[in-house]
């Protein structure tokens, strides 16, 4: 049977309280894992949320949405929180930056404007996905981009992440798609987020796996690095010299 | 000999802070249609309302069984409605309505948010 992931809940304007009710809700629509994206700052409403799902029988992956003025901020930003998140997301509002991000492999996905205007300026191309291809990094996906536009820009902006998906298919980049809920009303069923896939065709089955194996395949490795002793995939201290 | 037309029903429950009635919910769903596929994808889909509990806010809509991804597209597009914000998801799907009347009668109570009192 397949387990279903969300990486990319926001923070809600109603705090804590509001965070429970898109906690409750994405565990009675199916989901096995969500992320939430929480501000360095926040470590202890992290806690919270955390000892809050285990009640609800749903994981809690950690989540940080870094976004750099520059390279370099990107680099100090990497250096500093890679070790205390499961997940990192870049913002890529500034071509540099997304060039750098799609080439660092400490960078677990790439996320861009959601603005229809400015998504046709900066938007996952073709030198974006070459990079991407080469590190660890994912295309993220937020349904909530879509659902936001209305009308004609609704229409160009399936148009731009329609050639996005192209791209990344053809350099077999991974395509995560998320809710990007910021309250309950933003959040959709797995199979109904598989559905809106549908409409920058991608097939369904591979529609399912955005929201299902994908996903849950990067916080499983990104945890599996975390873990204490690890060296490389598949290598890691079991016992030290001297040690019983 | 012309092929009988096969049909989906699909369960779904609606989320709004206030109570809407089967008309609200109706002129949402097929707005929601004919934005994203027009009056050629609204006659594709051929959705019918067969049912609304505004008590339990679950319903039925029933569909076309080749086009059941652009209804459930088109349901998980709905933002608002009335004003206030919405959210629409899909339960079950079944081939038949006594199928699916059977599982939605164990789904009454599901996607139970406290503060929002559903």
């Amino acid at each position: 049977m397949r387990r279903f992931a969300d990486l990319h809940l926001r923070f809600p304007k109603g705090g804590l309280k509001e965070l429970e009710d898109m906690l409750r809700l994405a565990s009675d629509l199916g989901y096995s894992l969500v992320a939430v994206s929480f501000s360095p700052s926040r470590m202890e409403e992290m806690k919270q949320a955390k000892a809050l799902c285990s009640d609800l029988g749903l994981d809690l992956a950690t989540r940080v949405d870094l976004e750099p003025k520059n390279p370099g901020g990107l680099l100090r930003n990497l250096r500093r929180l890679r070790r205390r998140f499961e997940v990192i997301a870049v913002r890529c509002l500034r071509k540099d930056v997304a060039r750098q991000a799609a080439k660092d492999r400490r960078v677990d996905l790439l996320n861009f404007p959601t603005d229809p205007v400015r998504r046709e300026r900066l938007r996952f191309d073709h030198p974006e996905a070459v990079l991407a291809s080469g590190a660890l990094s994912a295309l993220e996906l937020n349904a909530s981009t879509i659902l936001r536009a209305r009308g004609s820009q609704r229409a160009r902006l399936l148009a731009t992440m329609r050639g996005e998906v192209e791209e990344a298919r053809r350099m077999e980049v991974p395509l995560i798609f998320s809710s990007g809920a910021e309250s309950p009303y933003g959040l959709r069923a797995p199979r109904d987020l598989a559905s809106l896939l549908t409409l920058l065709d991608v097939e369904w089955e591979k529609a399912l796996d955005t929201v299902s194996e994908r996903p849950l395949s990067i916080v499983e490795r990104n945890r599996e690095r975390l873990r204490e002793g690890f060296i490389s995939p598949g290598v890691r201290v079991i016992r030290r010299e001297g040690e019983e | 000999m012309k092929a009988k037309r096969r049909y989906r029903y699909v369960g779904f429950k609606v989320l709004s802070p206030t109570p809407l009635g089967e008309e609200e919910i109706r002129g949402g769903v097929w707005r929601s249609i004919t934005d994203l596929f027009g009056a050629y994808g609204l006659s594709k889909i051929g959705p019918k309302m067969i049912e609304y509990d505004e008590e339990s806010s679950i319903g039925i809509i029933r569909c076309s069984h080749l086009h059941l991804p652009m209804l459930r597209a088109s349901l998980a597009s709905i933002t608002s409605l009335r004003g206030n914000p919405t959210a629409l998801f899909v339960l079950r799907v079944s081939g038949t309505l006594k199928a699916l009347r059977t599982a939605l009668n164990g789904l009454k109570n599901s996607l139970r948010t406290p503060s929002q009192g559903l």
